[in-house]
């Protein structure tokens, strides 16, 4: 009873529930951050360079990750990518407010609150304050770590198969343009040097050709001006390139199965 | 007297975590700029990281020390340990995810780069071929006669192709110019300075094709 009025008289300016306001403009904070990213972009300080999104400001691991990704961009464009100051010192400040304030503010708050439970002295004191605010955050980002990590993991292996298959199919690409080339020259090629002579009627498509490490391939002779080549992937079984070649040597009619659509 | 008891005591307790942030804030800050500016962020990551690591592990000591009951120590301890091993997970994860991204985006692009040459550059050749052997009569002309006719004014070492769009790079020289043979050599100029040629040779009997990276 001595202790509630003295914590009256040494803090009159706080009312009851003030706290409480305190935790649910906390929740509210947090509810923008996690589920309004659009209203959180820095612009870049470089034009050109993408806008920083402060949605990650919990996870500065992924605006690290986020940064090498935006540099191989700009290496695929042959831009050197150059230095944001912007995001080094966000990621710092990220950094520095889950790993040193929070933890420091929660803990030195919680033990003595732990040690001497009965007093609620420091309930509507300014470390009552720093204490909830710490304490909800830290909670928002533990809790959050679980989730995260599992959506990561299933985001992870997709995004690199969607490269490899990308890489794959550029490769059966080139190697399509190649085998396409030995395929006109029978049509162009007089019968007397092993050719067609303006047909590609008994083409018959080389066997040691017919498979690479990236694809098994064959040729069908449509009709005398036009013959069906398909690449059947080595990796994705359910995966093909189909086209078709002309009498002008002209690849048409492109069609992709399986994860090479 | 019970209530100067309780300002020194929230003076102290103010006192010891602000000497807390500062240590805090300047080791971490301190070992962010240890490694130095470059592009990537994951070598002040793993630096700030590792120093704001150790200064939790200080706080942990000091805050779990006693009389802090036994239960509660082994509770804030292993909620720490955990909080602090997702993290350190989910930074290698992203770096692995992100520089494997970054290796096969590179990739693709040099891949497609190389495919320029290797769809162009057979096209004066075959061209040359079809009207070789699509000549009738007793006298005919032989390929490099056939080449000029539709590349007029090359030469050994000349460039054939005309750019099709400002970042058209792509070059493809006459090597050879024989009446009985004709080599070309297509590659593409990259700001990068990597340069893949694809050398197409015809003769009468066809076109043959090697890579040179």
């Amino acid at each position: 009873m001595t202790q509630l009025n003295n914590t009256e008289i040494l803090s009159p300016e706080y009312t009851r529930g003030y706290v409480w306001g305190i935790f649910f403009l906390a929740v509210i904070a947090l509810v923008i951050l996690f589920f309004l990213p659009d209203r959180f972009i820095i612009k870049p300080e470089i034009p050109g360079q993408p806008p920083i999104s402060i949605n990650f400001f919990f996870a500065p691991w992924v605006l690290a990750a986020g940064r090498t990704i935006s540099n191989s961009l700009s290496e695929w464009s042959f831009r050197y990518p150059g230095d944001s100051t912007l995001l080094r010192i966000l990621m710092l400040c990220a950094i520095l407010f889950i790993f040193v304030v929070l933890p420091t503010f929660f803990l030195l708050a919680w033990r003595p609150r732990r040690i001497n439970q009965n007093d609620i002295q420091h309930g509507l004191s300014l470390s009552g304050v720093g204490y909830v605010y710490s304490a909800v955050l830290l909670g928002f980002f533990i809790l959050g770590l679980i989730p995260s990590t599992i959506q990561h993991e299933n985001t992870r292996s997709s995004i690199l198969s969607a490269l490899i298959i990308l890489r794959d199919r550029n490769y059966i690409f080139d190697e399509i343009v190649e085998k396409s080339l030995d395929v006109y020259q029978y049509y162009l090629l007089p019968k007397s040097l092993g050719g067609g002579e303006g047909s590609y009627e008994g083409y018959l498509f080389p066997t040691k050709e017919s498979k690479s490490q990236y694809a098994s391939y064959s040729v069908k002779v449509v009709n005398a001006n036009e013959v069906q080549m398909t690449a059947q992937s080595l990796a994705y079984p359910k995966a093909s390139v189909g086209l078709t070649i002309d009498s002008t040597g002209q690849m048409k009619n492109w069609n992709y199965t399986g994860e090479y659509q | 007297m019970e209530k100067t008891t309780i300002m020194i005591e929230i003076k102290q307790e103010v006192s010891i975590t602000l000497l807390w942030l500062v240590a805090g804030i300047v080791i971490v800050t301190v070992a962010y700029f240890l490694p130095g500016f470059s592009t990537e962020f994951w070598p002040s990551l793993y630096s700030a990281g590792a120093a704001a690591f150790l200064y939790l592990f200080a706080l942990l000591f000091y805050v779990t020390r006693k009389p802090l009951e036994k239960k509660w120590k082994i509770i804030v301890w292993s909620v720490a340990l955990f909080a602090l091993g997702i993290s350190a997970y989910q930074s290698i994860r992203f770096e692995s995810l992100a520089k494997s991204t970054r290796s096969n985006l590179l990739e693709v692009r040099n891949q497609a780069f190389k495919s320029m040459p290797l769809s162009l550059v057979p096209y004066p050749l075959l061209k040359t071929l079809k009207a070789y052997h699509q000549q009738h009569g007793p006298k005919k002309k032989n390929l490099k006669d056939i080449f000029l006719q539709f590349n007029p004014g090359a030469t050994v070492g000349t460039n054939i192709h005309e750019p099709n769009w400002e970042a058209d790079h792509l070059v493809i020289l006459v090597q050879v110019l024989e009446n009985d043979r004709i080599e070309l050599a297509g590659g593409v100029d990259l700001p990068g300075k990597i340069r893949v040629e694809e050398h197409f040779t015809l003769t009468e009997k066809g076109l043959t094709h090697d890579t040179i990276e």
